[in-house]
Order: C-alpha cells, then structure tokens, then sequence
C-alpha cells in the first residue's frame, strides 16, 4: 500500500493533481491526468528514484510508462516488480 | 489516384483505433492481450502524430488527414501530417533520450503545394528534476528547465530543395498553476488551460549548395484551452489550441524570409473524450516550418489520429 500511495503521489505531483484522488484505471496521457510527452519523463526520473533507493540495481525508463495502453495500476505494478515487492 | 490512397490510409487507421480501444477494453482486468493496439503500444514502441520537429507542441497533436472542399471555386484537395516515432534510446543516467523519425507532409492543393519527407534523431535532455512546493530544494527546482533538438534530412518535393535541418530549443517545466507545462484545473479537477513555451536555434542547409543557409532564433508559445467541464472526469471532448511562433533571422541565405512570424489555432473535437481520435478545424497564418517558410494562410478541417 505504501508503495501505491508513493507512485500516485509522484503521478499527481509531476502534473498538480491531488495523489489520494488518483484511480487505477487511469491512463495518464488521457483526462483529468492529460500527461503531456515531457511529462512521462519527468515521472520516469521521480520513479527511478523511489526505485533505486530500494533496489538501486534497477530503474525504469520512460518509454516503460509512457505507452498508450498503461494505466495507474500497471505502472505501481511496475514499480513494485521492480523493487521485488509482492501484492 | 493519391487522394483515394490517402482515404484508404485514413480509414484504415480509424478502423484500427477503434479495433483496437475494443480490444483493450475487454482485456482490461491487466491481463497481457495480443492486440495489435498493444503491440504497437507496449512500451512506446511506436508513436504517431502531427510532427516530431524537436517541438513537444507538435507532439501533442496527433496527426492529421485533412479533406478541403471549396465549394466556390470548385476545388477539392487533401493536407496528411504524419510522423511516426520509432523506439527510443537513452544516455547519461536516461536523463538524454534519442530517437529516430520519418515524417511525410502533404497537402494537394495546386496553388499551395507541399509534399515533404523527412528523416533524423530527435533527441530530449533533462538535466534537472522539477520539484513541488511540498519538497526540499535539494529535490530540485520549481521551474526546470529542459532541452530538445533533432538533426534531419528533409526532401521538399515541390520545391525540390534538400535540407539538412538542426536545432536546440530550451523549455521549462513546472506544476504550479500559471507557469510553464503546469496545468490550470477546475474544482473538480479537469484541465481548464496549459501552455508550454520553447526558445532557441533553428539551423536549414541546403544539402546541395555550399555556404546556403538560414538561422533562425526561434521564441514558441502553445496554448491549450478547454472550455467544457464534463461529468464524467476522464473524459474531455472540446479543445481550443493556439500556436504562436515567431523568427528571428540571423543569417538568412537559404529561405530569405528575414524576420517571420508563424500562428495556427485550431478546434478540435472528440468524440471518445480522449485524444486518440477526433475531428479538427485548423486555422494557420504566416511562413510555414513544414513547407520550406512559404507564405501561407489556410484554413482546413479533418480527422485527427494520435497512438
């Protein structure tokens, strides 16, 4: 859950939307989140973070978020893979 | 002939679009689905819009097919802008992205003629994190700036001029209200107003002629604008744009324009509520980037694609 909470925070922050608010279906590039090209890699460099302060080995990189067909719940499900947290 | 491959190419890609949001939508418990959509997709593999010209504006457009009836003078005639993204690579920690692009613009009119192709890198740096109110300045700063450039190669078929193209432009990113990439929202939380501002160097050889060359110091704005709050918050279906460019030119051998200005606003409508399809009315005015700095004035309506 503290995870979750980290990466919708982070999502919100890069594009002023309150993090408590965000769904798990969202999509980024589409509304209310309506992430623009810049954006993604802004939120790549504050993911990396939270990544690697847990398993610096990884990283993520902005093409993994910025697909057409992501939403909020697959990239905390990246995140998580990521740092080798379960649930 | 071409404007009949053009329609085809055109409904081809709605049908696809449409196939494919279907698709995703049945699969969308996060189970993987072999969608072409998501082939396409999976991590950016592939992006489709307006330009990839080192310009994050053009890269919130989605490409266009446009179909211009003008019923008194009886003509007809189609503009396409298209470009595809290929994959992207990335140095120094990811903080510099490349990536390569092939761009094809067209537009059949007779007296307004454009048929360029184009191909290079693209490149995105992002040396400095932005941060938000809430955290440390240790964190980063509340208004970062950012960088992009490219270097192509672009054939004007009509004007049958080579170019060989560069340029570096700086741009800034913030998330508070009223400053540059930030987002200007209503009570419930939909986007109201952004803008995004780009400011550099623009250089055009002419890849035939020795020492024939343009540059330009380029100042950008792109507005976005959308009037309508709607019920349902992932959804958005009305959108005004308005892009303002103006050049200054420092060395002007090649196009010879001198001082130049470059304005295109539009009105754009979807009818999913996001911004993978949709119908738009575009207005441009001044001396045209995309058809070698022709005095242009059009105004056009059609269908918008984005993936």
């Amino acid at each position: 859950m503290e995870i979750e909470n980290q990466v919708k925070n982070q999502i919100g922050i890069v594009v002023g939307y309150p993090g408590a608010s965000i769904l798990n279906d969202w999509q980024l590039k589409n509304p209310p989140l309506n992430y623009a090209s810049q954006d993604f890699t802004f939120l790549a460099k504050r993911l990396r973070k939270i990544v690697k302060e847990q398993n610096p080995e990884q990283t993520i990189l902005k093409k993994e978020i910025s697909g057409s067909s992501l939403n909020v719940e697959k990239i905390i499900k990246l995140v998580k893979e990521r740092i080798n947290v379960q649930g | 002939m071409c404007r009949v491959k053009i329609f085809w190419v055109s409904i081809f890609a709605c049908l696809l679009i449409f196939q494919s949001q279907e698709t995703y939508s049945q699969s969308s418990d996060g189970s993987s689905d072999a969608s072409v959509w998501n082939w396409l997709t999976k991590e950016s593999n592939i992006g489709i819009r307006r330009s990839y010209s080192s310009s994050s504006k053009d890269e919130n457009k989605p490409a266009s097919f446009f179909y211009y009836r003008d019923y008194k003078n009886d003509l007809d005639y189609v503009t396409m802008d298209l470009a595809i993204k290929i994959s992207e690579f990335s140095l120094f920690d990811n903080d510099l992205i490349f990536y390569p692009k092939i761009e094809w613009h067209k537009n059949s009119n007779a007296e307004n003629k454009v048929n360029s192709l184009a191909g290079g890198v693209n490149l995105e740096y992002f040396p400095i994190n932005f941060r938000d109110q809430s955290e440390s300045k240790e964190d980063g700063w509340l208004l970062a700036p950012w960088f992009q450039g490219g270097f192509s190669y672009s054939n004007d078929r009509v004007k049958e001029l080579q170019t060989l193209n560069s340029n570096l432009l700086i741009s800034f990113k913030s998330n508070i209200p009223f400053l540059p990439g930030s987002q200007v929202r209503r009570e419930n939380g939909s986007l109201i107003f952004r803008y995004f501002v780009y400011s550099g160097f623009e250089h055009y050889s002419n890849a035939e002629i020795k020492n024939e060359a343009t540059t330009y110091f380029l100042n950008r704005v792109f507005m976005e604008f959308w009037p309508l709050k709607s019920r349902d918050l992932t959804k958005q279906y009305l959108q005004l744009t308005l892009e303002a460019n103006y050049r200054v030119g420092l060395n002007d051998k090649l196009y010879q324009q001198g001082n130049n200005e470059w304005i295109v606003s539009g009105l754009n409508f979807y009818p999913l509520g996001n911004q993978n399809i949709g119908f738009g009315l575009e207005v441009s005015n001044g001396y045209d980037p995309k058809n070698s700095f022709s005095k242009t004035g059009r105004m056009t309506f059609g269908l918008n694609l984005k993936i």
